[in-house]
């Protein structure tokens, strides 16, 4: 199988603290994968390390390119980064001006046409006229999103990237990402929400920069000791059935709402 | 203090309505959640509180001062000191080498005496549930949690009457979530602060508010105690307003098997109510 980031041993600290020691992470091409990590784990540090802002060393590859000086360019135009603070990467303009300035960056020849089929299944159509500045922060999340997917990356890195978006948006954006994500874009979802886990295939925990568990996200039910001592919770409906089965209700893990109510209610 | 909106419109100068007619009273002693989709008016309804923005519309009344579009009536540094505000992206309001730094900046502005600010620094920190290591960290080296953590400590230190948090639960773990929960119910209680928040999280805002103000496309959906307001779940559903979880499962449960549960705002009393109905 292809492999999108590899990372081997990688070491990295940050005015002398060492926020990851001895990393090794592979991620397959292809994959929806969430990273789930508590406060201060090193989420954000590895977002930006992926982008190429942090360390340049062979210990890193993306798409089969080392991250060195030389291959750069070449990397950042594979890998988009959305942080969760959009505000610093967003121009005085319309929201319309700033995904064509995105586009811009690529290869792309008609950008209106482009804009113009996006927004029918993005939800951003109504923001297009809008001052960039004028949004809220929400929305601003959501504009720089959208300039990310726009630019074709081959892998996406959510850092937190959709914590203002509410839930309905969401649901939507989920939609599409995952629609994108059969089409062969990979995606990496840095997030300290557990509920966020069920949309990705695969499942990591971060802490203190060491990945202390891989799995399956339904298998996030093992990990509530783990979780809890980091101050972590399990995704709702996998709580409330572990709290009912204390009292020998509902003897097995369901995978959503419909299951567990349905083992509730027989 | 109270703080009572009447018919409180917001136009920015580009033109766009972001609030409209608002008529709502935030009691003290009571913490009011402020919810809606992105771009309703949540911040901006802080920001005419802070002043940063004027109502073009419509008059603000605080004890005793007074807003409308032409300004405020009072004295304004005393108003200020009045206020607390921890914004969405409190990193970029510090400007200081080191969180002691940042504290005392604020000590000072408000006048705190000199003999007691060392002690108090640490007790500020004590509040929200951070050790005193974090005096000497780089305001820019905290995670947002921390950072919106040690803002509204800040905040708190010079112990305002109003406090207003903008999206405070952003990057806060469960843990950090619990003790902002805790701290905001015991300060409402023993101070009397009137506190608003806005904020997307709404399972975090079902359990901590005592009022609700639901806005959609700058204008009220619904007002009132928290727990009205969301007795009329089906209403904010169609209007695409996001419900706590916990409620959509009992919505969900009553669709499904036509059972009734409570508007709960702990997961252990739905557990006792599944329990005792199934």
């Amino acid at each position: 199988m292809e492999k999108i980031v590899e990372m081997e041993n990688f070491s990295f600290s940050y005015g002398g603290e060492a926020i990851f020691y001895q990393f090794s992470f592979t991620m397959v091409a292809g994959d929806f994968c969430v990273i789930l990590g508590p406060m201060g784990s090193g989420k954000t540090t590895l977002a930006r390390i992926l982008m190429g802002l942090e360390a340049t060393h062979d210990y890193i590859k993306i798409n089969n390119l080392f991250m060195n000086p030389k291959n750069l360019t070449e990397i950042r135009k594979n890998v988009k980064v959305v942080f969760e603070n959009p505000i610093p990467f967003l121009s005085n303009s319309t929201v319309y001006q700033e995904l064509a300035f995105a586009l811009s960056k690529t290869d792309c020849e008609t950008p209106e046409k482009k804009i113009r089929q996006f927004v029918q299944e993005f939800p951003i159509e109504s923001l297009l006229s809008k001052n960039v500045f004028s949004l809220s922060n929400g929305e601003k999340q959501i504009v720089s999103l959208a300039s990310a997917l726009l630019q074709n990356p081959k892998l996406l890195v959510l850092d937190e990237a959709l914590s203002l978006i509410d839930e309905n948006k969401k649901e939507q954006i989920l939609d599409f990402l995952k629609q994108e994500n059969q089409k062969g874009l990979s995606i990496l979802w840095l997030t300290n929400d557990s509920e966020n886990l069920m949309y990705g295939n695969k499942f990591l925990f971060l802490d203190k920069g060491e990945l202390i568990f891989s799995g399956k996200p339904e298998d996030v039910a093992k990990l509530e000791k783990e979780l809890n001592s980091h101050h972590l919770e399990l995704p709702f409906f996998i709580d409330l059935s572990k709290r009912l089965s204390y009292y020998g209700k509902c003897s097995e893990i369901p995978k959503d709402y419909k299951e567990l109510v349905d083992q509730i209610w027989k | 203090m109270e703080i009572k909106m009447v018919n409180v419109g917001y136009q920015s100068p580009k033109g766009e309505l972001l609030l409209d007619s608002v008529d709502f009273s935030f009691q003290e002693g009571k913490i009011t959640g402020i919810i809606g989709p992105t771009g309703s008016g949540k911040t901006t309804v802080l920001d005419l509180i802070r002043l940063v923005k004027l109502p073009t519309t419509g008059e603000i009344t605080m004890g005793k001062y007074f807003i409308n579009s032409k300004g405020m009536q009072g004295n304004i540094n005393e108003y200020y000191s009045n206020i607390g505000y921890v914004s969405a992206d409190p990193k970029s309001r510090f400007f200081f080498h080191q969180v002691a730094e940042e504290i005392s900046f604020q000590l000072e502005k408000f006048r705190y005496p000199m003999e007691k600010r060392t002690q108090q620094l640490e007790r500020t920190l004590d509040i929200v549930g951070l050790d005193s290591s974090y005096l000497y960290r780089d305001p820019l080296s905290l995670s947002s949690g921390e950072a919106n953590l040690i803002s509204l400590a800040i905040n708190l230190s010079y112990n305002p009457k109003i406090l207003l948090l903008d999206e405070p639960t952003i990057g806060l773990d469960s843990f950090h979530k619990q003790t902002l929960i805790t701290l905001l119910m015991r300060i409402r209680t023993r101070y009397q602060k009137t506190i608003l928040i806005a904020s997307h999280d709404v399972d975090f805002i079902n359990r901590v508010a005592d009022e609700l103000l639901v806005l959609k496309d700058g204008k009220v959906l619904s007002s009132g105690p928290k727990v009205d307001v969301l007795k009329e779940s089906q209403k904010l559903k169609e209007c695409n307003i996001s419900l706590p979880k916990i409620t959509k499962f009992e919505d969900y449960v009553m669709e499904n098997k036509k059972i009734r549960l409570g508007r709960r705002q702990e997961i252990n009393d739905l557990v006792k109510d599944i329990l005792r109905k199934s």
